[in-house]
């Protein structure tokens, strides 16, 4: 079991990684899946943080582990976005942009939603990644494109 | 209309409201069914190493790897290991566990490793970790954790006791020739302990592995690892050239990397219909093992595929629309893929193996039933009392069973559609297979008029005890 010590850490762990950690893997894998991906890496570095806390870069091993766990758990290939309700308050987006997020590589959504839709930062997410931050430009440059031709925007509008 | 940068921020906080951070009460619960299935380390590590081989262990292989400049280490780096130096086999129990032959890895979540197993005469297990470049701790090791590539692990293992093998050494071996770049002597205190329940093995990684009972594997990753539709390497080449040529008898090999497509699906369905001979089946899951973040081009990946009765109906899960040939057990194969000529745009794939298991299918509860157990619980918390009762793990934090933030009680309660909660068409509870559980949202609302949606998981084992599991709440709107 852990110690006091142990878990001091592990809690200052989580405080610092699990909300980025949510936010990318709510990118990769959708919504509820992405939620349900982070609780699941996360319990299992509460299961395994003597060994976890010796890796290289914790939190993308996390990353990944609850990626594939998301991933499998999705019973179709396409992460679900929600559309936001119809209420006052609720953010004004195109009704087709969930989808549109969804039908996006997996690589230029994350790249995308975490840049724009999360506000980190080029460096951030090639940290995150482990990719360079002019392939972090690429994907979101892509994906862009890709969600403008989709959703039929004018990209001089 | 806002611009698709302006609607991005928008979204991006509307799912960050939507799904919160996890509470950590949360994670002891996601918890604490692993803790329940992980074998008892204790008592088994007895002879593991002690602190100070392990100071020694570890210093000297921070010495070898970090010696202030890149580690470049042409052989596989053994791991510090804590054999004896005459080493005796422990004893051996009467009937002990049969490991050796090859396993694989089954756990959910977890893309298929094999584990091979023999036994010498000295009466130590000699093992083999084939990972294919999947997302596990060994690509990790070898790469930092992108990026996965091709590694094995070959070690040295004793009975600890009948059905448990300690680890006594192990090489990890990364397929591009690289080192690994941490402190792996960690890995020195796997365990690989045998569930007579279950009859599988589960590593101390809460990996399960069950026994290869029917298997073509493939080739060993040192040799042309494909084996369809190309068997060679010379067969590979010309295919890969005619494909570029524009040859249809090679170019449906050609990844389509096209957003609306699943890569290698064409290789990886065509094998199982025409290889395997499956005339009815159903992908069940599937990944990519690597991905060329540099040219968007997938590297290896799986594809895991369960098998239909062309003939048989599944009344449990009618809109799978693949009913299994036995009970409620269906055939699963797992088939790897690779582009083995050229990773990139327009290489070929190629099937580089399989594996057939199974998969059982968990028997859901009847819709009405779930909804007639949830609706209890909802009518008891507006009540004000008994909602304790149909609660399995955590509850909501604070107190917040029969009222809002702000002691505000609760007076309305209702189910609401999951992915649209402002929706106000009525809600049909969808089963999820092969686990039969149902994903479920409700909004509360307070006398005070706040309103918060609450979302539950209902398993099969959690409806036969009359329970729900609360996952989480977040205010509405």
């Amino acid at each position: 079991m852990h110690d006091d010590e142990s878990s001091v850490a592990f809690t200052g762990f989580v405080r610092e990684v699990g909300p980025r950690l949510r936010q990318s893997l709510i990118a990769a894998v959708g919504g509820e899946a992405g939620r349900e991906a982070t609780a699941e890496a996360l319990a299992w570095a509460w299961e395994n943080w003597d060994r976890l806390e010796r890796m290289h870069n914790p939190a993308g091993y996390l990353y990944r582990l609850g990626r594939n766990r998301g991933i499998s758990a999705l019973r179709r290939r396409r992460p679900v976005f929600p559309l936001p309700d119809r209420s006052p308050d609720a953010p004004w987006v195109e009704p087709g942009l969930p989808a549109a997020l969804a039908r996006l590589s997996e690589t230029q959504r994350v790249a995308v939603l975490l840049i724009h839709s999360f506000g980190w930062t080029y460096r951030e997410v090639a940290d995150h990644l482990g990719i360079a931050a002019g392939t972090v430009q690429v994907h979101v440059q892509r994906g862009i494109a890709k969600l403008r031709h989709d959703l039929k925007v004018d990209v001089h509008a | 209309m806002p611009d698709i940068e302006t609607q991005l921020r928008d979204y991006g906080e509307h799912l960050d409201d939507c799904y919160p951070d996890v509470a950590f009460e949360e994670l002891i619960a996601e918890a604490a069914p692993l803790t329940a299935r992980r074998p008892d380390r204790r008592g088994i590590l007895v002879a593991v190493a002690t602190g100070v081989l392990i100071l020694v262990a570890v210093g000297g292989l921070s010495l070898l790897l970090f010696n202030g400049e890149s580690p470049i280490v042409d052989e596989p780096v053994p791991i510090p290991t804590t054999v004896p130096d005459d080493p005796t086999p422990s004893t051996v129990p009467l009937e002990p566990v049969e490991f050796e032959g090859t396993w694989t890895s089954v756990s959910r979540g977890w893309p298929p490793n094999l584990l091979t197993f023999t036994q010498d005469d000295g009466g130590f297990f000699t093992f083999l970790i084939e990972d294919s470049g999947g997302i596990t701790e060994l690509a990790h090791l070898c790469t930092g954790w992108l990026d996965e590539i091709p590694a094995t692990v070959t070690g040295r293992a004793e009975r600890s006791d009948a059905n448990a093998l300690s680890v006594l050494e192990q090489v990890v071996s990364c397929g591009d020739g690289s080192t690994p770049p941490g402190d792996i002597s960690y890995l020195n205190e796997t365990l690989f302990v045998f569930d007579p329940a279950s009859h599988a093995i589960v590593d101390d990684g809460g990996r399960e592995w069950r026994r290869v009972v029917a298997s073509e594997l493939s080739t060993p990753a040192s040799a042309w690892r494909g084996i369809w539709p190309q068997a060679t390497r010379d067969a590979g080449v010309e295919a890969q050239r005619l494909a570029d040529a524009g040859d249809s008898e090679y170019s449906w090999q050609v990844i389509d990397i096209a957003p609306e497509t699943d890569a290698y699906e064409d290789v990886a369905t065509a094998f199982v219909r025409e290889v395997v001979g499956w005339e009815t089946y159903e992908s069940s899951d599937g990944g990519q093992m690597t991905e060329d973040e540099s040219v968007s081009v997938m590297g290896p990946g799986y594809g895991r595929f369960v098998r239909c009765d062309p003939e048989g109906s599944n009344p449990h899960y009618p809109e799978l629309g693949c009913a299994p040939r036995s009970g409620n057990t269906f055939e699963l194969i797992t088939v790897y893929y690779d582009n083995l000529v050229r990773r990139e745009a327009g290489g070929i794939a190629i099937v580089t193996g399989w594996v057939e298991t199974t998969l059982e299918q968990d028997i859901p509860p009847a819709p009405d039933e779930v909804r007639r157990l949830v609706e209890a619980f909802l009518n008891a918390r507006l009540a004000g009392a008994g909602a304790e009762e149909f609660i399995s793990g955590t509850a909501p934090e604070g107190g917040y069973l029969y009222a809002a933030d702000g002691d505000s009680r609760f007076v309305d309660a209702e189910l609401v559609n999951t992915l649209f909660p402002g929706d106000d068409s009525p809600v049909e509870l969808e089963t999820q297979w092969p686990t039969g559980h149902y994903g479920i949202l409700a909004r509360l609302t307070a006398e005070d008029g706040a309103e918060v949606h609450e979302y539950y998981e209902v398993f099969p084992a959690d409806f036969s005890a009359g329970t729900i599991r609360w996952q989480w709440s977040v205010p509405a709107g």
